[in-house]
């Protein structure tokens, strides 16, 4: 009688670690997730800083030489060479 | 990503726990594979974009290059002086953008696959991502954008802070290489008869204009210190560094150049370069203007605190959050 006591016990003891298992892989699983997540929206603020940082660039290039310029100024470099020649 | 098979004979309390668990794993998976998707698509954009402004830079610093190097090589001609400094600041601005862009991309690509292979996985793993966006290239490559910026609006308002000086004080000497067109200085000459009450503040604007040379020379020493001494780079990002200062310089020097907008033939010297070139790869961001300027923000020191704390949102030269 106390053996099959005891082997119940055993059982019961197995079900209940094995679900103690289930819940410890199903809240891992809900730890890395929620690692993901958060690294996920890390990621998304560190893009909008880069973005930011591209803005500020281009606002800098809006004063820099461009295509368009380098033509001009070379054009106008050598119409004044040539004025100070004559 | 799967979850675990469920378990047989267990009590209702036991159910209920483990269910609750796996709604909340089922709910942040979805979150997470949703999420997943979408920074996948944006880093797609992105590496897109950078991809448009690598091949942009290089064309023009592949331009810029030998123009600068036939200019240094004479013979020389009037206004080489701003000229070189004008196309140098650019180029060095296109190198500095290129770098920040490149590191920018460098992890964009590693996140890319860190998201894909996650999105592969049978089941959630630990995940790193890159931020490169703190690292000492890429704090270099951005602190080189600002000086870069700060050059080309220094050499923008050259002219126009020369002939005002000129007006201001005709008895102090212009550097040998001033060249100010007689008719510009007869023109604002009589705009300044006019409205004698912008004179303090074109007297100001000159001597910001000096102090931001000043600053100019110490940000390039700072910056030439930070290849031998890492520590100079936390100096450099202070808030006592002269970059720091710098910054609030230039902004204080733009701002001072919407400020004259009710001046015609001012505004038109000091903003002769308005925002009119589309860049290719993106719509061409709206000038910052953030308004009057506000008496406090007149003073000479500290300007960069100032701008930074009341205009923090409008300040392209401000830090980001």
């Amino acid at each position: 009688m106390g053996g099959a006591v005891k082997a119940i016990g055993n059982v019961v003891n197995q079900v209940s670690n094995f679900v103690s298992e289930v819940s410890k892989v199903l809240q891992r699983g809900i730890q890395l997730l929620q690692g993901v997540q958060s690294g996920l929206n890390s990621l998304s603020q560190a893009m909008q800083g880069n973005r930011q940082d591209n803005q500020r660039a281009d606002a800098a290039a809006q004063r820099a030489v461009d295509d368009r310029e380098i033509d001009q100024l070379r054009n106008q470099r050598s119409r004044s060479m040539q004025r100070v020649r004559v | 990503m799967t979850t675990p098979t469920p378990p047989q004979g267990r009590s209702p309390a036991e159910i209920a726990e483990e269910e609750a668990l796996r709604k909340q794993f089922t709910a942040l998976q979805e979150q997470v594979l949703r999420d997943s998707r979408m920074r996948l698509s944006q880093l797609d954009v992105f590496l897109k974009q950078n991809l448009e402004r690598v091949v942009y830079y290089d064309r023009l610093i592949a331009k810029l290059d030998p123009f600068i190097a036939e200019v240094e090589a004479g013979p020389p001609a009037p206004g080489d002086a701003e000229l070189l400094e004008k196309l140098r600041a650019s180029r060095d601005l296109y190198r500095a953008s290129k770098a920040m862009v490149e590191i920018q991309s460098h992890d964009y690509r590693a996140n890319h696959e860190t998201i894909r292979a996650g999105l592969e996985a049978a089941a959630p793993q630990a995940v790193t991502f890159l931020d490169s966006t703190q690292s000492k290239p890429y704090l270099l490559a951005k602190a080189q954008v600002d000086l870069a910026a700060a050059r080309l609006l220094l050499v923008d308002i050259h002219s126009p802070i020369l002939l005002v000086q000129r007006l201001l004080n005709p008895a102090q000497p212009l550097p040998p290489d001033a060249a100010i067109d007689p008719a510009a200085l007869s023109r604002i000459g009589a705009v300044l008869a006019q409205a004698p009450e912008i004179k303090p503040v074109l007297s100001l604007a000159i001597t910001h204009y000096q102090e931001a040379q000043g600053l100019i020379k110490e940000a390039v020493r700072a910056l030439r210190g930070v290849g031998e001494y890492a520590w100079e780079l936390s100096h450099l990002m202070g808030n006592t560094s002269s970059f720091y200062k710098l910054r609030g310089k230039m902004f204080y020097l733009e701002r001072l150049a919407e400020q004259l907008a009710p001046y015609p033939e001012l505004a038109e010297l000091f903003a002769k370069v308005a925002a009119s070139k589309d860049l290719p790869f993106t719509a061409a961001p709206a000038p910052a203007n953030s308004g009057k300027l506000n008496p406090p923000a007149r003073g000479t020191q500290p300007l960069g605190k100032q701008t930074r704390r009341l205009n923090a949102e409008n300040n392209p030269f401000a830090d980001r959050k």
